[in-house]
Order: structure tokens, then C-alpha cells, then sequence
């Protein structure tokens, strides 16, 4: 369980003192769900741990949804009760707890909050907020992708043109793999000793982003920007010469994006853009961090039947500085392109009155070499309960790159879920 | 004589011209007053809904959703915001239309769990609406030029005067041809057929219950069944309310992740 941050305990405490003042109209619900996968393929488990199930957990979450008669003040909050049927381990888990504001031309939301930006699926242009990959890799769905963020949320509505402003006042990295029962890339598994140093809690390191929108007749145009930190770590060397521990560090990150989204023909349109600055490296020597990069992202929805929806996207991403990169690269180290591509695909049809829902989704690399694919099919058997089988199946030509390290996590997962 | 045969017969194919155009005319007029009462009645609408999809075998399941309508000009054009209550797997799900006479929606639609806004592409109103025997359409009209209509006769339903307006499909459809009974004093359609390219009935829509609603004739409980599966769907409307002063700012991105709760209560 992630410990919360001062704004989400501002919020808890608020949360408290309101409760009982607030006038009824509140919403209480939730879910029990049961999730699991199994590894689909065979692969080299620790000695002495069978490392085949890779997620056995049953979950309960309670949502209390409260506000004010006017709707002018109010809190929500989710709060996951985890057991972990693998570790027999119970946790509490605190997806989000906010309190919020909202006024005609401003609101206030305080606390833990999700916050997803852009237009990409599965693939993240200006969305710079925590994500956990651990739960996407290991069958969990796919809302458990995005993790909330403790920290101030302003909406500012004046008309013309609305704005958001996200204020993260202690860094958060991304949840990634780092160790059993997940296989990925370790370029330097030979120094067992690793080390993690995050940013240290200062003013001067505290999260920002900002968008603005409007609509231009029935286009969506958005900038971003945004100062932080990458949300997967670096790794350095103690000693590049003899290195006896490894350090996982956050270097600093600016980007600047813009989104253009409407109709063109019979569907939707997406375009995307960002310069990802990596601030600690511009000139691009340092191999431990990321190269300053600009991605691009194109993508077009459209419904070719009735209850059916298919999507393409494109996306690239640019080294800035490659030739550096590839003049200082350690000696045995995977060379990276200086663009890497990639395409996806998504599908699903509905069917019985859009209670079984078919689902295929690929995205592969033609630079890498690399495929990910999650065929999925989700029964509502009544108004309260859904069942989904689906798989996670990664290949690659390498084990080196994104999707080829994750191979031997392919997975069939299972869940179960009853809403309330 | 030929002169004298020649100008009778043209004075009479005019006056059947005339006729038929006539009679197209105040059908094309009839359809209009109809879809005006049906839906867009007010400046602004909303209603709790409640729909209950039964399938042949008994199995019912439940959409329970806030519906909140504004019209924002003479051209047809509307939105729509709709809230999700019921099933537990959607609720607070929000959904923003942007309704066009002439030309395909705009459609937006909220996932709470990802906080996530995502637009939709709507190429085919004519498709189901959340699963039910309702398509688009239904809940919130199609374009009369779609259609070519014709008044057919005039008969009684339920002992209400209809006029009984037949409707051919000129672009995309579901169906083929539509018999509407529209009540001469309210135009709410009491009765509607629908018949599928092989001119045979496969939908059936009727008005079960209208009430007066501000002065206004509302259909507050509708069905619709498909004959040739068996299933249907059964709409209650509650909480009616017409010119509520619905702000236009709620029909954004900001509402549709923050729907106001005193509207979807």
C-alpha cells in the first residue's frame, strides 16, 4: 500500500469533518472481483517457486461518491481491499480520494485523482502521469493501468478556451517490473545490487502540467505541458568500470504537446505531437538516459457495422541525439534505432443486445521487431456480473526491446466481477 | 375534339398532380410536427429513464439513466447528456451527444475508472442504443428528408384520430418502410411499423402511456419489440421536466467527467 501524501490526508480529514453536514444524495457502491492469470508459455521460474500463476487476488471496492445539495462541494473516493491469494497477503489500496470545489469558471479537486491526457491507445504522448505496468503485465484490467496521483487539480472555464493545471507535489514513479514473478530486459543482471534514488521532496521538484483546450467548430485542439521527471527510472553505475551496484534514478523531464481530434469521413481522426526535452542529457551523452525525443501519433476510429468499432494508430517516437547515443553506448549493449514505429489495431464487436463483447487489440513494432497482443471476450451474465477470459501475449525478435523483453509474461488472465 | 381531349386530360393529370403534391405536402408536414412533439418538445427536456431489455426467454436486465436535452436552434440541432445509473459496471459513465439534422452526431463518452473522455466515432443512427430495441434514432429522431412520407389514411388508435403516414427509407435505415400512427391532436406517434427490405414486419412500436407534462403531451412509458426475435424493450420516463434552463456549459468535457449532481440525481 502506497502511504498517502499530505494533500490525500487533507483530504481524508475534510472528508471526515464534511460527512456528516453534507446533505444525503450520496452514492455508495462497489464491486468484489476476482482476478487471475496464468503464464501461457514455459519459462525459467526461480529455483524452488513455481512462477506459473501469475495473479491470484480477490478484491473488494468501496466507492462513496458524496456532495453538497448544490453540487458545489463534494468528495469521492475509491478504496480497494486487496487479498493476494499468491502471497497470502492482504493490503488496503487507495485508488483515489479526493475532495473537490467546482464553481462556474473554476474547480478544485484535492487529493488522489486519476489523470489521463491525450489521445493515444495504449501508447502515451502527453499523458506524463503514474501508470503501473506491473498490473498490465500480469492480467489485471486495464483500469488498474493508470495509478491515481496525490495532488491539486484546477480547472479553469473561461469559455473561449477551458484550462487544467495539475500540481504533483511528490514525485511518483511508474509501477515497474523488478523482479519474480516478471521476466524483462536487464541490460547489467550480472551487479545483483540495485539502489533506488527518487527525486528528493523539494518545491523545486514538484510535478507540473497543464492543458488547454477548446473547440475549434467540431475539432478538439489541446496543448500540453508539463515538468517533471520520467516515470520509469535510469540506471546507473556506481563504478562504469567495475560496477558493484546498480542506482535507479528519475532524470528531469519537460515536454510540450499539442492534440487535434474530430470527423474527417466517417470517423474520427486523432493527431498527436510532443517534444519530450530530457533535460539532464540534451546533448544526448549520457547512455543511462533517455535522449530528448519527439513522438508523433496518428490514429482513425471509425464503426464499419452495428455494434462494432475498429481503430488504427501510428505512432513514432525520435531519438534526438542518436549518434551521440551510439558514440557513448557501453560496449554490449542493444543499439537502439533513432526511430522506432509502431502500429496498432483495435477491434471489438458487441453482440446479444451488447451483453458479449469480442475484443482484439495488437500493437507491434516494424522498427523492433516486437508484437503485443490482447484478444479478450466479456460476458455480462446479469446486470451485476461480468466475466472476462482474455490473453497478453508479447513476442519479440530480441529480448532487448519493449515488448520482446516482456515474451515470457504471456499470459491468459480470468476475471470475475460483481458490481454494486 | 383532339384539342377539347387534350386539354381535359391535362387539366385533370394537373389537378392529380396537384392532388399528390398536396398530399405529400401535409404528410411531409405531419412527419415534421410530429418529430417537433416527439423530440423536441420544450427548450429543454430531462427525464429519468428506465429501460428493461426482456429477451424471449423471460431474462430482463435494466439501463437506468438521467437524460438531459437542450435544443440549440431551429435546425435541428440538439445535445444530449446522459448519465448512466444503472448496471453497476456503468454507472457514472456519462455520455454527450451532438445531435445534427443533416449531417452524422458528434458522440463523447466518459470512463470514470480511467478518467478518461473519449470520442466516438457514429457513423449509423440507425444502430442500437445501449443494447436495446431502441436505436439513436429512436431516442432522439431522424432527419425527415431521410424519408419519403405519404399519408395513407386516416384511422383510430386506442380511439384517438391518427393519421396513418407511410414513410419510405431514401438513405440508410434499419428499415425499409415505416407505417406511423400519428394522433391528430397531440402528433405523438401512438403506433409505428417497421417493415425490413422484404417488406416484412419486424418492429413494432407503441406509446403505452402519454401524459401531460406542463401542458405538454409526453410519451412516459413506450415499447418497442422486435417480432422476428422476440425481444423487446420496455422505456419509462420519470421526472419529466420541460424548460428547466439546462446551461449550455454543461454539455462539455468539464460535466461529462463532473456530471453536476443536480442534474443527475
Amino acid at each position: 500500500m502506497r502511504s498517502p501524501h499530505a494533500a490525500t490526508r487533507l483530504a481524508v480529514l475534510f472528508i471526515a469533518c464534511s460527512a456528516a453536514r453534507v446533505q444525503a444524495d450520496n452514492d455508495f457502491h462497489g464491486f468484489v472481483q476476482g482476478n487471475y492469470a496464468v503464464r501461457a508459455v514455459d519459462a525459467e521460474c526461480p529455483v524452488g517457486f513455481d512462477c506459473s500463476v501469475m495473479r491470484a487476488e480477490e478484491r473488494l471496492q468501496l466507492k462513496l461518491d458524496l456532495a453538497s445539495s448544490d453540487g458545489r462541494v463534494g468528495a469521492f473516493g475509491r478504496v480497494d481491499f486487496v487479498y493476494d491469494t499468491l502471497r497470502r497477503e492482504a493490503a488496503t489500496d487507495i485508488r483515489e480520494l479526493s475532495t473537490n470545489v467546482d464553481l462556474r469558471w473554476i474547480s478544485l479537486r484535492v487529493g488522489r485523482q486519476v489523470v489521463t491526457w491525450g489521445l493515444g491507445d495504449l501508447v502515451f504522448v502527453n499523458d506524463v502521469f503514474p501508470k503501473d505496468f506491473v498490473s498490465f503485465l500480469t492480467g489485471a484490467p486495464l483500469e488498474y493501468l493508470k495509478l491515481g496521483s496525490d495532488g491539486i487539480r484546477v480547472g479553469l472555464y473561461p469559455g473561449f478556451v477551458n484550462a487544467e493545471v495539475v500540481l504533483i507535489p511528490v514525485f511518483q514513479p511508474d509501477r515497474v517490473p523488478s523482479g519474480s514473478p516478471l521476466f524483462y530486459f536487464d541490460p547489467m543482471a550480472s551487479v545483483a545490487s540495485r539502489a533506488v534514488e527518487l527525486p528528493p521532496v523539494h518545491y523545486r521538484n514538484m510535478q507540473a502540467a497543464a492543458r488547454i483546450y477548446r473547440s475549434v467548430g467540431r475539432y478538439e485542439l489541446a496543448l500540453y505541458v508539463s515538468r517533471g521527471f520520467y516515470g520509469t527510472p535510469a540506471g546507473r553505475p556506481d563504478d562504469p568500470a567495475a560496477p558493484t551496484q546498480l542506482i535507479f534514478f528519475y532524470p528531469r523531464l519537460m515536454t510540450y504537446g499539442a492534440s487535434l481530434q474530430g470527423p474527417v469521413l466517417d470517423g474520427v481522426l486523432s493527431l498527436e505531437g510532443a517534444y519530450y526535452d530530457s533535460v539532464n542529457d540534451r546533448s544526448g551523452v549520457n547512455p543511462a538516459i533517455e535522449n530528448s525525443q519527439a513522438r508523433g501519433l496518428a490514429a482513425y476510429q471509425l464503426q464499419p457495422w452495428e455494434d462494432a468499432s475498429l481503430s488504427v494508430q501510428y505512432y513514432v517516437e525520435a531519438m534526438m541525439k542518436h549518434a551521440a547515443y551510439v558514440n557513448t553506448l557501453p560496449p554490449g549493449f542493444p543499439e537502439r534505432d533513432e526511430f522506432r514505429h509502431l502500429v496498432s489495431v483495435r477491434f471489438r464487436q458487441m453482440m446479444l443486445h451488447q451483453t458479449l463483447q469480442l475484443g482484439l487489440f495488437a500493437l507491434g513494432s516494424p522498427s523492433d521487431e516486437d508484437l503485443y497482443v490482447n484478444p479478450s471476450i466479456r460476458y455480462q451474465v446479469a446486470d451485476e456480473l461480468w466475466a472476462e477470459v482474455g490473453g497478453n501475449i508479447f513476442w519479440g525478435q530480441r529480448r532487448s526491446t519493449f515488448f520482446g523483453q516482456f515474451e515470457d509474461n504471456s499470459h491468459v488472465y480470468g476475471t470475475i466481477r460483481y458490481g454494486f | 375534339m383532339l384539342k377539347w381531349i387534350c386539354a381535359v386530360v391535362a387539366v385533370v393529370a394537373g389537378a392529380a398532380i396537384a392532388y399528390a403534391d398536396d398530399a405529400k405536402l401535409d404528410a411531409n408536414a405531419v412527419v415534421r410536427r410530429s418529430q417537433d412533439a416527439f423530440y423536441s418538445a420544450g427548450s429543454d427536456m430531462k427525464a429519468r429513464v428506465s429501460m428493461t431489455l426482456m429477451a424471449p426467454g423471460g431474462q430482463k436486465r435494466v439501463r437506468e439513466l438521467t437524460m438531459l436535452r437542450r435544443n440549440e436552434g431551429k435546425d435541428g440541432h440538439q445535445k444530449y447528456f446522459i448519465y448512466f445509473h444503472q448496471p453497476a459496471d456503468v454507472r457514472g459513465m456519462t455520455f454527450l451527444i451532438d445531435k445534427f439534422a443533416d449531417k452524422d452526431d458528434d458522440r463523447w463518452l466518459f470512463i470514470p475508472g480511467v478518467n478518461l473522455v473519449k470520442r466516438i466515432a457514429a457513423r449509423d443512427a440507425s444502430q442500437s442504443f445501449v443494447g436495446s430495441d431502441f436505436s439513436y434514432e429512436h431516442v432522439s429522431g431522424r432527419d425527415v428528408a431521410a424519408d419519403t412520407h405519404r399519408l395513407v389514411r386516416e384511422e383510430q388508435v386506442n380511439g384517438k384520430d391518427c393519421y396513418v403516414i407511410e414513410s419510405l427509407a431514401r438513405q440508410d435505415s434499419e428499415y425499409k418502410r415505416k407505417l406511423a400512427w400519428i394522433d391528430k391532436a397531440s402528433f405523438i406517434p401512438l403506433k409505428e411499423e417497421y417493415y425490413d427490405g422484404k417488406n416484412e414486419l419486424f418492429k413494432v412500436f407503441t406509446a403505452d402511456e402519454v401524459k401531460d407534462v406542463g401542458g405538454i403531451p409526453t410519451v412516459v412509458k413506450r415499447t418497442m419489440t422486435n417480432k422476428k426475435s422476440g425481444h423487446s424493450t420496455v422505456v419509462v420516463f420519470a421526472d419529466v421536466g420541460y424548460g428547466l434552463g439546462i446551461e449550455s456549459e454543461l454539455f462539455s468535457e468539464r460535466y461529462l467527467k463532473d456530471p453536476p449532481k443536480k442534474w443527475v440525481q
